[in-house]
């Protein structure tokens, strides 16, 4: 199986948060935004767009960690933490170009997402009011630009 | 023979992509063989707009009688030149 | 468990403030929201405070639930005595802010006394700073968000401010958020700017506990389900703007300042044009499924590069009401209001009025040369919109509000001032819609749609939308309730058909949040309280019979055309309704609470302080 992230479409992002709320509710069962794996970030009043881990296959964080507390599943492309190693100092959060990670003050170590292993999809996918994300490898994501491209250049006379 | 308009509002007309529609009735007959007739026709406004089996409009659409009564009785007959609206509940912004 | 809702003092005169816990009581009685800032303003704003004066406090309150998942929760209410009416001004605004705010720890803000020089304050969960806003000071209500994060470095800030038109006092200011929400009635954000408070911006990084956390997500997912479904599709498609047609087909649309009630432009200003000419997406509030706020841009032609959010209100205001049968510059005119921080409806009534004054030689000797709003002259309109927010020539009067224009101006123009208790009315018509006629002449806030919502009684189909009667008291009061239930709670009014028993279903969301015991009965008494304490602010600062009216215009001019030709709104008609109204609601036939009335109700507290007042007018009288 492909390695696939969550991806969200931003022509159908509302911005509404509810991913958040459902990693928060997945990850800790409270309504502690600061800890979800996924962000919503709104650069204008008229946009908004959902952003987690995009399980790169040269991670910047893990190649950033001083004391290798980070690595990445080959299988899956998720990042794996080693909580033992890790001092919450941040350099990941620093090199990761996506914000995709967030710093809990309650373990003083990192969270990424890792798209829900225990249940059937991860819950922000499944709570998205608005069905925005999906799990999409880099092909699917190329496939769906592709066809809306050819769309729009079908479409027009 | 009775000939009635239906004029559509909201979303209802983006859906049939027409702002009004012309029946013709068979003599006697009411607001909902009106409805019946409109669903035969325009098989998207079944479900959105209009419930299955002639059971009237889904709850947040209103109609309107020549745009004076609202939600008119389904069994009244209608009068040639009658004009039905399917208006959406106004609420406020 | 939470020790209750946090209350943050601000004294913006000593830069101090300080945190209490709001008295248990009042989330009982009045849940949160409107409810709790008018019964915080009842505390604290002194009566006969004046609205733009040191005294007037400014409270803002989130609901119980904000912060959670459920839906719509994520909004706030503010209040103040209001510039505009001198009565209650409460007004709701949804979005970021609500939930960031919340999230601080904090439910509720009371912002007392001026400021020496422009300030903003910000609110870092519980770290409370006051700032400097000069350079901010004249800036559009969104660039003073956007550089306020700069200036914070965190784009998780997220700021309510005012624009010019607040600075400068315009009696209907409203106070923006996250660039395309407004609190936006009553003038609140005249009151923000006499204190020379340019922002509060908020960071909150805490997480908002509750009573009984895995039932209310569980209802609370179910609840998302149900807005995605029918019952929220005309607010998440086509938006409220979607009204225009109907509104127009029914005889319903106020047209050239309520001179007629159809609008012969109507199809180029609909919704459904709109939606297919100039639509772009849908933004929500936090934890919202609906998503109704509605963005739109222009790529081309003279208003090219506008975007701008347009709801049906706005749209009214400053399209039909002023004749404007082109969407490119009513949208150009929609972000130019909310950049201004002016509210839509108040602006475009103003604007409308001034048309007809120019329309009848009324206002020549005013600016005279210069510009003036005429019906259907959009260019005008987009000119006047700067010159109200920094009242220059006849901006100056329009910022008045038409109640005070027409009033100095004279010359029979308070005929067509289209105000209810000084607030400019909204987009529909009282002659052909006559229960909401009664919710507007009785509104507590003045002339408001939103907390009569008495339209629903006119088309329910059980009703003759086109005669007052009595029996529409009850029905008035009963949308009044729900709609103060909702607004207190707070939930979105957009989401209320998507439960099977609102009161029952909103009241186990209530006691899942907060721990207290309710039912849908005890919700209903909560609703009916935060009206008659909203009546009761209003009696206290000095309200009689007299001012529960409506404009001359709509008892003597019928109706020119449309479906409700001829037709005109009895003096007698009105009075009838009213008179059913109050009797409704267990006041006297003069419209006043007996003390009985109020302690049946648990408000005691409130009766003894307004007997307190009552009789220091005796004495003073005396």
């Amino acid at each position: 199986m492909a390695i696939a992230a969550i991806t969200c479409n931003p022509a159908l992002c509302t911005g509404c948060q509810v991913c958040e709320f459902a990693c928060a509710l997945a990850k800790a069962k409270s309504f502690d935004l600061e800890i979800a794996r996924i962000r919503t970030a709104r650069p204008e009043p008229d946009q908004a767009v959902s952003i987690a881990c995009r399980l790169c296959p040269s991670p910047p964080c893990v190649a950033s960690c001083p004391r290798d507390a980070l690595s990445q599943d080959p299988a899956k492309g998720i990042i794996l933490l080693n909580k033992a190693r890790c001092s919450g100092c941040g350099w990941c959060i620093e090199a990761c170009e996506f914000g995709a990670i967030a710093m809990d003050p309650s373990t003083k170590s990192v969270v990424i997402c890792d798209l829900c292993p225990d249940l059937p999809k991860p819950r922000c996918l499944e709570l998205c009011p608005q069905q925005a994300l999906s799990l999409s490898s880099p092909a699917q994501t190329a496939g769906r630009n592709r066809d809306r491209a050819a769309r729009r250049e079908l479409a027009s006379p | 023979m009775t000939h009635v308009t239906v004029e559509l509002f909201g979303m209802s007309r983006l859906l049939a992509g027409q702002t009004e529609v012309e029946l013709d009735l068979a003599g006697g007959s009411s607001l909902r063989d009106a409805l019946a007739a409109l669903a035969q026709e325009h098989a998207a406004l079944v479900g959105p707009v209009l419930a299955p089996n002639g059971g009237g409009l889904h709850p947040c659409y209103a109609l309107s009688l020549n745009g004076r009564s609202f939600a008119p009785d389904l069994d009244a007959t209608l009068g040639p030149g009658d004009r039905v609206l399917i208006l959406s509940t106004p609420a406020g912004g | 468990m939470e020790p209750g809702f946090r209350l943050l003092v601000i004294d913006l005169g000593a830069s101090s403030a300080s945190t209490q816990v709001v008295p248990p009581s009042y989330v009982e009685h009045y849940l949160g929201g409107v409810g709790l800032v008018v019964r915080l303003l009842w505390d604290y704003c002194p009566p006969g405070a004046d609205p733009l004066g040191p005294d007037n406090p400014l409270v803002f309150a989130t609901g119980a639930m904000a912060g959670t998942l459920v839906p719509t929760s994520s909004k706030h209410a503010v209040a103040a005595k209001s510039p505009l009416t001198g009565f209650v001004g409460d007004s709701l605004s949804g979005g970021p802010w609500s939930l960031a705010f919340r999230r601080t720890g904090y439910s509720a803000i009371v912002v007392q006394g001026m400021a020496p020089t422009p300030t903003y304050v910000f609110i870092d969960d519980d770290t409370v700073h006051f700032r400097p806003a000069t350079h901010l000071w004249g800036r559009g209500s969104y660039e003073t968000e956007q550089l306020i994060r700069k200036e914070l470095g965190d784009s998780a800030v997220r700021v309510s401010s005012i624009g010019p038109a607040g600075e400068n006092k315009v009696r209907y200011a409203c106070i923006g958020n996250d660039g395309t929400r407004q609190a936006g009635r009553t003038g609140l954000g005249a009151v923000m700017g006499s204190k020379r408070l340019k922002a509060i911006a908020v960071r909150g990084t805490r997480a908002v506990q509750v009573a009984n956390h895995d039932r209310l997500v569980q209802v609370s997912i179910d609840l998302l389900k149900r807005g995605q479904g029918p019952a929220t599709e005309k607010y998440r498609i086509l938006g409220t703007v979607g009204n225009v047609l109907s509104l127009n087909r029914l005889g319903a649309l106020p047209t050239n300042n309520f001179q007629r009630s159809t609008f012969p432009g109507a199809e180029a200003v609909s919704g459904e044009y709109l939606y297919q000419r100039y639509f772009r997406n849908t933004s929500a509030c936090p934890a919202c499924p609906i998503a109704c706020q509605h963005n739109y841009r222009v790529t081309e032609g003279e208003y090219q590069g506008t975007r701008a959010q347009l709801d049906y209100e706005s749209l009214f205001a400053l399209g039909p009401l002023n004749g404007i049968a082109s969407l490119p510059p009513i949208l150009r005119a929609a972000q130019l209001c909310d950049e201004l921080g002016l509210d839509t409806i108040s602006t475009g009534v103003a604007l409308a009025w001034a048309a007809e004054c120019y329309q009848r030689g009324v206002l020549d000797e005013v600016d005279r040369g210069a510009l003036h709003p005429a019906f259907g002259d959009y260019e005008a309109l987009l000119r006047m919109l700067p010159r109200i927010a920094t009242r220059s020539g006849l901006g100056d009067l329009l910022a008045e509000g038409v109640k005070r224009a027409s009033a100095s101006v004279g010359q029979g123009s308070e005929h067509w001032a289209m105000h209810a208790k000084g607030l400019e009315l909204p987009g529909y018509e009282p002659r052909t819609l006559k229960t909401l006629a009664l919710g507007l002449a009785t509104g507590t806030r003045g002339g408001c749609h939103n907390r009569s919502a008495a339209y629903d009684v006119d088309m329910s189909g059980t009703v003759d939308r086109f005669r007052g009667e009595v029996g529409r008291g009850p029905l008035a009061a009963e949308t009044e309730d729900l709609a103060a239930t909702l607004d207190s709670l707070i939930l979105c009014k957009f989401i209320r058909r998507c439960f099977d028993d609102l009161y029952a279903e909103s009241a186990r969301l209530f006691s899942l949040t907060t721990g207290l015991n309710s039912d849908a009965k005890e919700l209903r008494r909560a609703g009916q309280r935060v009206v008659n304490l909203k009546k009761a602010f209003n009696i206290r600062e000095g309200w009689t019979h007299q001012d529960d009216t409506l404009p001359p215009r709509l008892f003597s001019d019928p109706l020119p055309d449309g479906v409700g030709q001829g037709v005109s709104l009895g003096r007698e008609e009105l009075e009838l309704m009213i008179a059913d109204y109050y009797q409704a609601r267990g006041w006297t036939a003069q419209g006043l609470i007996p003390e009985k009335k109020l302690r049946e109700l648990g408000m005691g507290d409130i009766a003894a302080q307004l007997r307190e007042v009552h009789d220091g007018h005796r004495r003073h009288n005396l």
